[in-house]
């Protein structure tokens, strides 16, 4: 997989030098599929992460985003191809459960335990338990540790549920639309407190959402998930640097059109709008055109809207666009 | 904690550099002197809820511009101050500036009036290479 | 996995025990009150003869069994079916339900080991319970036993509320609990299956003891008292004539109301009938066959619950929602 600068961060966030170094890949499927009852819900999904990024899993629903987490989890089975995280296959043996934390939709809990008996249920199940940092965690939010679960406001129980999720220490913490039902205030905190333990542990998390603007700031990886197929996959610094809105006369939109390729193309009489990908060092010297930046969101949208055009690593895998 | 960090999502520039704008900033105003520790990392994202590589990224930054200075365990601190003009010199420009600032007030004039007069004049000292 | 069992099924756990202390006492102020009865006034002879003393003894005797009789005669029924749907079917239906499933199978103990916990923890506890309750209603039983009085075992008022047969009805209903569970997903459609098929079982196996071997025959020709020994579970009784045809007793009585009279109650009638060739063959099960019907019945409940539960053990297994 294609080596990326990974910054690593030592001893709690001292803001120290990074190191470039060959990072160990976090996430990889190959060739992923699965069917449920005759529909395929993913197809053919290649792609690979790698460790200490926060990734943000989109696409539109139906998409296939929460079948692709369950496989990460382990939850379900794969009909085709593989998952490995962090070059172990996923599946239930201890060791491979211990590695990855899921934090499902709906943030499940037993409501009728108190949060310190959360915690009781953590520790009895999980070796590597950080009992410490759940309670500091907790500490820090205010949350009350003898009060039930069920009495908690919606943005409380999401937090208990991260710090569960957290406090396992998994190399990988993955989180299925985290932030949906949660009022502004609470998706705020709980993506501060998502990166705040990401700055503590170095983990990496994958966390999927269909609203992009939410996680525009925390995530550094960019996977869009559309169909069921892969359709982007990359840095999100990259793919911002990589891509661009051009503004041009209408007639010479074909033109442009050839030399590069165009993710959205939007024409009215005098003027074109093409949304293209540059490649690595393709200058654009027509002074005829003006080019400006797209946001993550636009980005995303224009991918969505053309499912048959994907974004991804140059690597040595060859991926159908099927 | 010296101070917080802020973020403009509007703004249309890097977070990262953003962050670097900040901390130069409040260097040239005085609000960190030498010595002074940076909120560490988890601070910043615990109130911005942004990714800690990009904080880790601004602070790299300031460190290659020999601003601040990271030391394993304790924290990132400032290592010289920014602007030029000592501190005596600032208070005698605060003072001739407060002055400009209530004379122009006097004659009528606006804050959006005095910005654009100010920036005027500055751009043509640049221009000048006076400045 | 204990500690977690233990939390999250502590309901049922401490409900069921407390139920259980309940009769306890219930039994133990009516056993004791018999016992005391019994000491007191309990005929010296043996009661062949019909004397108002044993009369008198036996009716008592049979009102005080019968009070709390009444209340061990549905137990049979309810019990297991409380059991299936308290402690069985919520078992992995409210896990899928709430979608907790999600939470627990992705911490570091592999589904396996902890449905096992569980399957093994509550099993036992529910076996236990079972045992419990025949280990209870055994000596309240044995405070009736004293003669003329007797009480048999084997009869079905008390045959499914000793021995092993709590026990095992009580583990089969939390198997097939939990199979609904696993089955549907769902708590209240799971429990209300539970319920359907525990009493289909109880009033499917009703009468089925009387099956579980050949049953032995005692022919009588002449005026008997007991034809068949002590404490043995009696099938039927029938007559039959020189040639062993057999009758009902009312062809029994319409063939014979003109020589012997209509009053078939007296010995002289008896006599009579045995005189015009009739026999009576009485069928039942020995006593020394309590035992192998008590296994007996447990292996019909308990294995296809096994099987089941077998089944919807691999079921939850295999990695899908």
């Amino acid at each position: 997989m294609t080596a990326d600068r990974t910054v690593r961060m030592f001893g709690g966030g001292s803001g120290e030098l990074t190191a470039p170094a060959q990072s160990p890949t976090a996430l990889e499927a190959v060739r992923l599929a699965k069917r449920y009852r005759g529909t395929w819900a993913l197809r053919e999904c290649t792609m690979s992460v790698p460790a200490g990024r926060v990734v943000a899993l989109v696409g539109p629903n139906g998409a296939g985003k929460s079948t692709f987490l369950h496989l990460v989890a382990g939850l379900i089975a794969p009909t085709r191809g593989s998952v490995r995280v962090f070059g172990e296959p996923v599946g239930q043996r201890a060791a491979a459960l211990a590695r990855v934390a899921f934090l499902a939709q709906d943030k499940p809990l037993y409501d009728g335990f108190t949060v310190a008996e959360m915690l009781r249920f953590g520790r009895h199940l999980n070796p590597g338990w950080d009992d410490a940092l759940a309670r500091q965690r907790l500490a820090e939010l205010d949350i009350p540790l003898n009060r039930k679960v069920g009495k908690l406001s919606g943005g409380q129980q999401a937090q208990v549920a991260l710090t569960i999720a957290v406090a396992k220490r998994p190399d990988l913490l993955v989180m299925d639309e985290p932030l949906a039902n949660l009022d502004p205030v609470a998706r705020h905190d709980v993506m501060c407190s998502l990166m705040a333990a990401v700055a503590e542990t170095q983990m990496t998390v994958v966390l999927s959402s269909h609203v992009v603007s939410d996680l525009t700031n925390a995530c550094d990886w960019l996977v869009v998930l559309n169909r069921g197929q892969v359709q982007i996959s990359g840095e999100v610094d990259e793919l911002l640097a990589t891509h661009r809105m051009m503004s041009g006369p209408a007639e010479l939109a074909d033109g442009m059109a050839a030399r590069m390729p165009v993710i959205s193309d939007s024409r009215s009489e005098r003027q074109a709008d093409l949304l293209v990908r540059t490649g690595p060092g393709t200058p654009l010297h027509d002074p005829r055109w003006s080019a400006s930046g797209v946001s993550l969101e636009e980005l995303v949208l224009a991918y969505l809207r053309r499912p048959d055009t994907t974004s991804l690593p140059r690597p040595t895998l060859t991926i159908s666009d099927r | 904690m010296v101070i917080k960090l802020r973020l403009d999502p509007s703004s249309g520039v890097a977070t990262y550099l953003q962050l670097v704008h900040q901390v130069k900033h409040a260097l040239r105003l005085g609000v960190l002197m030498p010595g002074d520790r940076l909120p560490t990392i988890k601070e910043v994202v615990s109130d911005l809820a942004i990714n800690p590589n990009t904080v880790a990224k601004a602070y790299r930054e300031l460190e290659h511009e020999g601003l601040v200075v990271g030391r394993p365990g304790l924290g990132t601190f400032v290592r010289r101050s920014l602007g030029s003009g000592s501190t005596a010199d600032h208070t005698r420009f605060r003072r001739d500036l407060a002055r400009w600032v209530h004379d122009c007030r006097e004659a009528g004039l606006d804050q959006g009036d005095m910005e654009a007069l100010f920036a005027s004049v500055l751009a043509d000292s640049v221009q000048e290479g006076i400045a | 996995m204990l500690w977690l069992t233990w939390r999250q099924h502590r309901m049922q756990v401490l409900v069921t025990t407390a139920l259980l202390a309940v009769l306890g006492a219930v039994l133990l102020i009516n056993g004791a009150g018999a016992a005391d009865f019994a000491a007191q006034n309990a005929p010296a002879a043996d009661c062949v003869a019909d004397t108002p003393v044993c009369s008198a003894y036996l009716v008592e005797m049979n009102e005080r069994i019968r009070s709390v009789g009444e209340l061990l005669s549905w137990l049979p029924l309810l019990a297991p079916a409380m059991i299936g749907a308290f402690w069985g079917a919520p078992l992995l239906a409210r896990e899928f339900e709430q979608g907790t499933h999600q939470l627990t199978w992705t911490q570091s103990v592999t589904r396996r080991r902890w449905l096992a916990a569980k399957i093994v923890g509550l099993g036992a506890a529910v076996t236990l319970g079972g045992l419990a309750l025949a280990g209870i209603v055994e000596p309240w039983l044995a405070a009736f036993d004293v003669p003329p009085h007797n009480v048999d075992r084997f009869d079905m008022s008390w045959f499914r509320v000793v021995g092993i047969m709590p026990a095992a009805w009580w583990l089969a209903a939390f198997v097939l609990g939990m199979t609904a569970g696993a089955l549907f997903r769902r708590t209240l459609p799971a429990m209300a299956v539970t319920l359907a098929v525990c009493a289909l079982a109880f009033f499917g196996l009703l009468r089925a003891p009387s099956s579980y071997a050949t049953p032995e025959r005692v022919v009588q020709a002449t005026v008997m008292d007991e034809p068949e020994p002590d404490d043995s579970l009696h099938v039927t009784s029938y007559w039959i004539d020189r040639s062993g045809v057999k009758y009902t007793a009312q062809e029994r009585e319409l063939a014979l109301a003109g020589p012997c009279g209509t009053d078939e109650t007296t010995k002289k009638y008896a006599r009579c009938s045995f005189g015009h060739g009739y026999r009576q063959v009485t069928e039942f099960h020995p006593a020394d066959r309590f035992w192998q019907f008590q296994w007996a019945e447990a292996g019909i409940l308990l294995i296809p619950a096994l099987s089941l539960g077998g089944l919807a053990v691999r079921r939850t297994l295999r990695p899908r929602i």
